[in-house]
């Protein structure tokens, strides 16, 4: 539910995370060495094109995806219109584009266990170290499983809020949240003591 | 252990949810969400350590593509996104606010915890965030640091309110605030 994934299967879940990993990393570097409006605007319509190969969905999705650097755009236009440098100002907002989607394809197309797998090789050189690996899947699992629960709970102390006042709450409802999670951290961490065996 | 692992992670699904809040406008029209302040709130509740490791959990997973950041973001995307430098500097800005917080046991928790998320929710959040920006961008360091500006009042607000919290907390419950035991 929490992952951020096409909407359909493709055949780029089928390439390893590590090649596609390796590629966005060179793809990343070798981008900020472009210095032509004309080549970067054709690389990003390349990475479009070749997400609508996929299907409208697809692309539709990953349009949405960049949405968020909307506001980075506008300040980055409005300096530029100011300082008379569009030219440059354009330069910047493509690659910027780019860059963002070409993560967004990798991250959508592999399969969150992938990305982890290769998050603890890099890490292996910890286990070395005083480090829990137990105790570190164990804070991954109860986040994943927790982040729904406190969002829900979010959401009813946000609707208490708004029946009770008649007005839309803000930060009138952190501490109640704060409280509760408080409150769960008691519950939680008595039943792990009761259940589990993790080393300590 | 397992409370302070238990803590960690449910800060992190906290500060998640403090993100995926409904935002508020400033007058200068800059949208602002309340997930930094669950940024601050990790560092001057949970203390140092304990602050700075939930938020590293939450970048961790944001970074492994779950789409918790504010404006529902997530994966490789926003490591090569303008606020890369930001997002960086969150496990910093914890750590300094919560040893801060709990290095001044001495005056009132509002008045530490302020102190805390100032310096480290903002002063030091920004010298990442400015950096960052400069370099994605292609900006030198003060014109980064002009662009910025634009987050500062609501960032100030929200150290106000962090403190407010972390102090009504304090009364509250005073064994929950862990920065001060």
């Amino acid at each position: 539910m929490l992952a951020l994934r096409y909407p359909q299967q493709t055949w780029l879940e089928k390439i390893p995370a590590s090649l596609k990993m390796a590629l966005l990393a060179i793809a990343t570097s070798g981008i900020f060495f472009i210095d032509s409006t004309k080549i970067m605007f054709l690389l990003f319509v390349a990475t479009i094109s070749f997400q609508f190969l996929f299907g409208w969905q697809i692309l539709k999705f990953s349009l949405g995806l960049l949405k968020p650097l909307l506001p980075f755009v506008a300040i980055i236009a409005f300096w530029h219109l100011f300082t008379g440098d569009l030219t440059q100002g354009l330069l910047i907002i493509l690659r910027l584009f780019l860059i963002f989607n070409l993560a967004n394809i990798v991250t959508c197309s592999t399969n969150m266990g992938e990305i982890s797998e290769i998050i603890e090789k890099i890490l292996s050189p910890l286990r070395f170290t005083k480090i829990n690996i137990q105790a570190v899947s164990l804070c991954v699992i109860i986040f994943i499983r927790f982040t729904p629960i406190v969002l829900e709970r979010h959401k009813i102390l946000h609707l208490a809020y708004k029946c009770r006042s008649g007005k839309r709450p803000s930060w009138q409802i952190i501490l109640p949240l704060i409280l509760t999670v408080m409150d769960d951290a008691d519950h939680v961490a008595q039943s792990l003591r009761s259940r589990s065996n993790l080393k300590v | 252990m397992e409370k302070k692992i238990v803590l960690v992670s449910l800060f992190a699904a906290l500060i998640a949810v403090l993100g995926l809040a409904p935002k508020v406008m400033l007058a200068s029209g800059v949208p602002i969400t309340a997930q930094s302040m669950g940024i601050m709130l990790c560092g001057t509740v949970l203390g140092a350590q304990r602050g700075a490791l939930a938020v590293l959990l939450f970048i961790t997973l944001t970074a492994l593509g779950l789409p918790l950041l504010s404006g529902g973001r997530g994966g490789l995307g926003v490591f090569a996104s303008p606020s890369v430098g930001f997002i960086v500097g969150f496990p910093l800005a914890a750590f300094v606010a919560g040893w801060i917080t709990s290095k001044l046991k001495l005056i009132n928790v509002f008045y530490s915890s302020l102190l805390g998320a100032i310096i480290g929710g903002i002063l030091i959040l920004y010298i990442p965030g400015i950096v960052g920006m400069s370099i994605m961008l292609d900006k030198s360091i003060s014109e980064a640091a002009l662009i910025a500006l634009i987050y500062l009042p609501g960032d100030c607000i929200k150290a106000f309110l962090c403190a407010m919290l972390t102090h009504t907390l304090f009364k509250l419950r005073p064994e929950n605030v862990l920065s001060r035991i």
